[in-house]
């Protein structure tokens, strides 16, 4: 499949970028542990690939801690954090990570990244310290694996016709959300987009613990005397294996 | 060996070896002491990346498994007092009511959580340091012989006077079934209002207030507890479905056993040691509960639901 996306109004010429994922559809089962996307494509032959993840976006109401009386921390009040992506990730080979050290103002022009994204977010209420804030969301998101920007190994291969192959890795954490994620490629050259293609992909429960989601969310009151029943059980079961066998008084 | 879980309502995985570790770990404690192990065992599950919602509700589910196991075996050691928990329960039921009450009003005041916090630390601290100077006032005293008769104190002397006495045998006391009537109310409120299964409050009002010895206090308490947890678990799934099952079960696959041994250990403690350990507890959790509120926090932003 073949996108054309424009970047600020800029038209490329049309050298197609073509992207591939495998798996498209990440399933969530009782072993996940968080998983690897191989991706996969073409890129014009003098560009380097970048690969955004992005989830769907979503208002995200977070509370805010602050001092009282200089000394004793609390939860000062809510701050909404409009439209933020349940996911993002970047990765992008070694050549790039030297290209946006050496080049930080090209790089931000790109817009893409963790930087360009905080810049990006809409926070209210808007007490002027959106700067603040949004590095601390970023620190959150990013303690949960949510958020990352990586150097990864991509591995080029020559195919002709003024194109190369790329191919790299992507993880994929535990703590991903289900839901449909957009991957993007980027064919960059010198700090300029040379073409993108995005991919869509799917995360969804499977087996046993998309039953055990269903089943809490829809009998939730079955669900929890199940769950209290289970536990009366074990706690029984447990007393017979490991208890004294004493007669009771 | 790493082996991991997915956790379908947390949203997370885990290594089943740790929780179940954790869970061995909280379940002695709760068959030592005759305490929930809530507020160890929540802030741990937080840290290992569960959603604090989900860490209370499902470590709920893991105390019923718990209790369960350590009542059996305090049960058979003739430590539970049926008489004494089923009363306290009933106060509890009708205190845990007051109490939701009381929340809703507090939550429309505003602010609710840190006033919480504050009365939780200022408890812990109190009970805490009372519990500890006087067992070792008490472990000290045993050390001399005593000639003296005790006194009756005034307290004893009021409680004696009020009516529907009756006899509390596995305790070996006599008391007015009014007691722990009122007593398990207030706890039940304080319960509701802090969010936590009691067990740190209904022990020291047990042996101070209706002068049970140490180790009925902790096989009752585990009775009391039991129902408790077994309500919340029921409603937190019911009303919020933040129950997950996976983790509780990871859990009480441990703590059912933990609290086995822990049962058996605190038999071989004396009561008074049992009470200078406990107070330790205590003091450490409060400490720590400072330490919470003066420290800077690792991010400013948090998750709605965090304790």
């Amino acid at each position: 499949m073949v996108f054309m996306i424009s970047y600020t109004g800029a038209v490329y010429s049309s050298i197609p970028v073509t992207v591939n994922t495998d798996p498209d559809v990440v399933k969530i089962g009782t072993l996940f542990n968080g998983t690897q996307i191989s991706v996969s494509g073409t890129i014009p032959e003098d560009s380097e690939v970048i690969v955004q993840l992005t989830g769907k976006r979503e208002d995200l109401e977070l509370k805010q801690k602050g001092r009282i009386l200089g000394v004793l921390w609390m939860n000062l009040g809510s701050v909404t954090f409009r439209q933020v992506p349940t996911l993002y990730m970047l990765y992008y080979p070694e050549a790039v990570g030297k290209f946006a050290r050496s080049n930080p103002v090209k790089w931000q022009q790109l817009g893409i990244g963790l930087e360009s994204l905080k810049e990006q977010i809409e926070i209210t209420p808007d007490k002027g310290d959106k700067d603040k804030l949004g590095g601390e969301f970023l620190k959150l998101r990013e303690g949960e694996e949510l958020y990352a920007m990586r150097e990864a190994p991509v591995i080029y291969g020559k195919n002709g016709n003024g194109m190369r192959s790329f191919a790299t890795e992507v993880f994929i954490p535990a703590r991903v959300p289900s839901g449909t994620y957009q991957v993007k490629v980027l064919a960059v050259n010198n700090g300029n987009i040379a073409g993108a293609a995005t991919r869509e992909i799917r995360v969804e429960k499977v087996g046993a613990t998309a039953l055990l989601s269903s089943l809490s969310f829809n009998h939730g009151g079955l669900y929890g005397l199940l769950a209290v029943l289970i536990a009366i059980a074990a706690g029984l079961l447990m007393d017979f294996l490991f208890g004294e066998n004493k007669g009771a008084h | 060996m790493m082996l991991h879980l997915y956790l379908p309502i947390a949203g997370n995985s885990v290594n089943v070896f740790l929780v179940f570790g954790m869970g061995g770990i909280v379940g002695i404690l709760s068959g030592i002491f005759g305490v929930g192990g809530g507020f160890l065992m929540t802030p741990l599950l937080i840290m290992i990346g569960i959603p604090p919602t989900v860490a209370a509700a499902s470590d709920s589910n893991q105390i019923v498994g718990a209790s369960t196991s350590g009542t059996l075996a305090h049960y058979k050691m003739g430590n539970v007092d049926f008489k004494m928990g089923i009363l306290l329960l009933a106060g509890g039921v009708i205190g845990g009511t007051l109490g939701v009450q009381l929340i809703k009003i507090m939550r429309q005041m505003g602010n609710a959580d840190f006033l919480i916090k504050v009365t939780y630390v200022l408890m812990l601290g109190f009970v805490g340091t009372y519990m500890f100077l006087e067992s070792l006032q008490t472990l000290r005293k045993k050390e001399k012989s005593h000639a003296a008769p005790k006194k009756e104190s005034m307290y004893a002397a009021l409680v004696k006077r009020l009516p529907w006495q009756t006899r509390f045998d596995k305790s070996g006391i006599t008391l007015s079934i009014l007691m722990p009537l009122v007593l398990g109310s207030f706890v039940g409120v304080l319960a509701a209002i802090m969010g936590v299964g009691g067990g740190f409050i209904m022990v020291p009002v047990m042996v101070y207030l209706l002068r049970m010895p140490m180790h009925v206090v902790v096989g009752t308490s585990l009775f009391q507890i039991l129902f408790t947890c077994i309500d919340v678990t029921i409603m937190q799934s019911y009303s919020n479905h933040t129950v997950d099952f996976v983790l509780a079960v990871i859990l009480l696959l441990g703590s059912t056993i933990g609290a086995q041994f822990g049962a058996r250990l605190s038999k071989s403690l004396k009561g008074d040691q049992l009470k200078i350990l406990l107070a330790s507890i205590v003091l450490l959790v409060m400490v720590k509960m400072l330490v919470d509120l003066l420290l800077p926090p690792h991010t400013l932003l948090g998750y709605t639901g965090g304790h």
